[in-house]
């Protein structure tokens, strides 16, 4: 049997199903901005450390800091946009191939984020691929304060307003750092992605 | 494959009941799953809202599946990918195996896929060279233990730390572990599991979604062992079945209101992904080999029956978790891929009524899988829908149909159905506790006089 008519055949089964839509309610025209205080209680909420600059080169400072805090030996491998501020900031930024290594930090940019949930959003590029946010042991986002919006259609709004419909290869709504409950339903964090996910939240 | 054994549920069950480290893991499971999607609901002001605008969502993608399926082809190959079809399971598997030797490699990574288990899919990869790791970490340790799944969203629900630990000193070469500490097997599974995937050639991973108007493939999870799988490998297979289609990524959103919060408490799980096309990493050079294949596997068929409320199921688990009947037997009991109150309704769709005769019966008709239900599938009204053709097709065994026919005349000579009860609850002094069999409380008459005796009695003293 070939694809093409299996194909053939489970459109026509399904066409032969009574249709009755109910119509699709209209996409909203324009994103909403949600309440930024709760943001970050529901993004403690889900185990992610949150704090705050005014500018982006000052955030990366911290986050140096906040590496030989927890004695992280190596050098952070950076997403492509803040590859000239981490530079600014006298860091010689690590390989996306050293995310392979025991104890890496992946500092990357968040597109938005959601109120509602406490949820960052990650967009896929080709100097930001969508693995980096997974692979990593240690996981950095900044995150334009303004961009906050209030919910997951916010979202779609938002990226509506700035972009055609075309979405990058992968948009990441992530919520916290990999975590699994598969053994006796006791939470641990660090399944198999980052162990922590951290928000660096820039300007006001 | 997992041995189909869904007309064994009677013997399993009893097993079930007896084994008490089953009983304790499942005492967990009720406790845990439970209280923590009451909580979740809690924190919403109007889940009943949510759950409408799910069920709308769905609906709307149901009664256009035809066109929705075909606009997602077209976006998927658009964005550089291609969909497959496939009829039944051994068209997904073959399928599979083709694109995996196509791709010129042998390790293969997998997320948890239950569409994976409804084809054998691991064991066609495996039969056909391939070497296959699960990675989400319930199904990796059932896949070391050599077990199937026995829930849709915690496959090693049943198993205890130390049972896990056993399974890593026996399968994980490396030194002697330092406690069994939950923290310190998580560990040992991270690493293990590392190794595996930053040297897989394919990556195949299930799908919670698709959505028609961008092509997205939506993929929910909490571990990233699911991302990981797709992003990693230079070639990355999605298997989904078709009922997993909406329209817009607002309906998406819709159903992702319900489906975390349904299924482990939580708002939004850690990681929820809407892949679009193939990974364009700069380092690579060339771009990911990207495949959806989709199965029916008789769904098609549902959709214009009386059983068409079941494609709404999002496999959040809810319906199991506080099933009385799952809850006391566990999910190996039902002896098929789907247990729970979804799996008696979906298992004897899928397969014959025949190969799966006590599922349908294996309920209270306690008609709590239907409160908690996101979708608001009407579990029960479905249950007894399959209990009816059944008794049409005289499948039920003789000494049962013999009982319901002289029920049924009992029932319509109310003389004789007083005198027998009264007759059988006399009997019923006479019959010594272990009759009733080791694990069952036995059956005494309460009160005075039979039922119905004391039906009329109370209702003269109330008036």
């Amino acid at each position: 049997m070939n694809g093409s008519h299996s194909r053939d055949r489970i459109l026509s089964r399904l066409r032969q199903a009574p249709s009755a839509a109910s119509r699709a309610p209209a996409n909203p025209l324009s994103p909403v901005h949600g309440d930024p205080t709760r943001f970050r209680q529901l993004a403690r909420d889900n185990h992610i450390h949150c704090e705050h600059c005014d500018e982006v080169t000052q955030g990366l400072q911290r986050i140096r800091q906040w590496m030989q805090e927890q004695e992280l030996p190596s050098a952070p491998v950076v997403s492509g946009p803040l590859l000239s501020d981490a530079r600014a900031a006298g860091w010689e930024p690590g390989p996306l191939s050293d995310l392979r290594r025991p104890h890496s930090v992946w500092i990357n940019q968040s597109w938005c984020a959601v109120a509602d949930t406490g949820t960052l959003v990650v967009l896929s590029r080709p100097e930001a691929p969508g693995y980096a946010n997974f692979l990593a042991e240690h996981h950095w986002l900044l995150l334009d304060a303004g961009r906050i919006l209030a919910t997951k259609n916010d979202v779609w709004a938002q990226w509506r307003v700035e972009h055609d419909d075309t979405l990058p290869p992968a948009v990441h709504i992530i919520s916290g750092p990999s975590r699994t409950a598969d053994i006796e339903q006791t939470l641990q964090l660090g399944a198999h992605g980052p162990r922590s996910l951290n928000l660096m939240l820039v300007g006001r | 494959m997992m041995r189909y054994q869904a007309n064994a549920f009677k013997r399993q069950a009893n097993k079930a009941l007896q084994d008490t480290t089953l009983q304790q893991a499942l005492d967990r499971a009720q406790t845990g799953f439970v209280a923590r999607r009451a909580k979740a609901l809690e924190l919403v002001d109007d889940f009943e809202h949510l759950k409408q605008q799910a069920r709308a969502a769905k609906e709307r993608a149901l009664s256009e599946a035809a066109y929705l399926l075909e606009r997602f082809e077209c976006q998927v190959t658009a964005n550089g990918g291609r969909v497959h079809w496939a009829l039944d399971g051994a068209e997904l598997n073959r399928t599979v195996i083709d694109i995996c030797r196509q791709a010129g490699g042998r390790r293969i990574i997998k997320g948890k896929s239950m569409v994976g288990e409804e084809t054998g899919l691991n064991p066609a990869l495996e039969a056909a060279g391939f070497e296959l790791v699960e990675t989400d970490l319930g199904e990796y340790i059932i896949q070391l233990a050599q077990e199937p799944p026995s829930h849709i969203i915690a496959p090693a629900i049943h198993k205890t730390r130390h049972q896990v630990a056993d399974l890593f000193a026996r399968h994980h070469r490396q030194p002697p572990r330092t406690g069994d500490s939950i923290a310190n097997l998580v560990a040992e599974a991270r690493q293990q599991l590392r190794a595996q995937f930053l040297s897989a050639d394919v990556g195949i991973i299930g799908a919670n979604l698709l959505v028609a108007e961008t092509g997205s493939v939506v993929l929910v999870t909490n571990e990233g062992n699911g991302d990981l799988s797709a992003n990693l490998p230079r070639t990355r297979i999605v298997v989904a079945s078709i009922e997993k289609i909406v329209a817009t990524l607002e309906d998406a959103n819709a159903v992702l209101e319900v489906l975390g919060r349904s299924a482990t408490g939580q708002a939004m799980t850690a990681y929820t992904s809407f892949y679009q096309g193939p990974v364009q990493d700069d380092a690579a050079g060339s771009p990911q080999s990207y495949h959806v294949v989709l199965l029916d596997n008789g769904r098609s068929d549902l959709l214009a029956g009386p059983y068409r409320d079941i494609l709404r199921c999002i496999k959040c688990g809810a319906c199991l978790n506080h099933c009385p009947v799952y809850s006391n037997v566990g999910g190996h009991a039902y002896g098929s891929v789907y247990p729970g109150p979804m799996g008696s309704v979906l298992e004897p769709l899928l397969h014959e009524l025949a190969s799966t005769r006590p599922l349908p019966n294996a309920s209270s008709f306690c008609g709590r899988c239907e409160e908690v239900c996101p979708m608001g599938i009407p579990l029960p009204r479905l249950l007894r829908q399959l209990r009816d053709r059944q008794h049409e097709q005289q499948l039920e065994p003789q000494g049962w149909r013999r009982g319901l026919g002289i029920y049924g005349w009992l029932s319509r000579h109310p003389r004789c159905f007083r005198l027998t009860l009264k007759l059988l609850r006399g009997a019923l002094w006479l019959v010594p506790p272990p009759f009733w069999g080791q694990g069952r409380r036995p059956l005494r008459p309460a009160g005075r006089g039979t039922f119905v005796e004391q039906w009329h009695r109370a209702s003269r003293n109330e008036r």
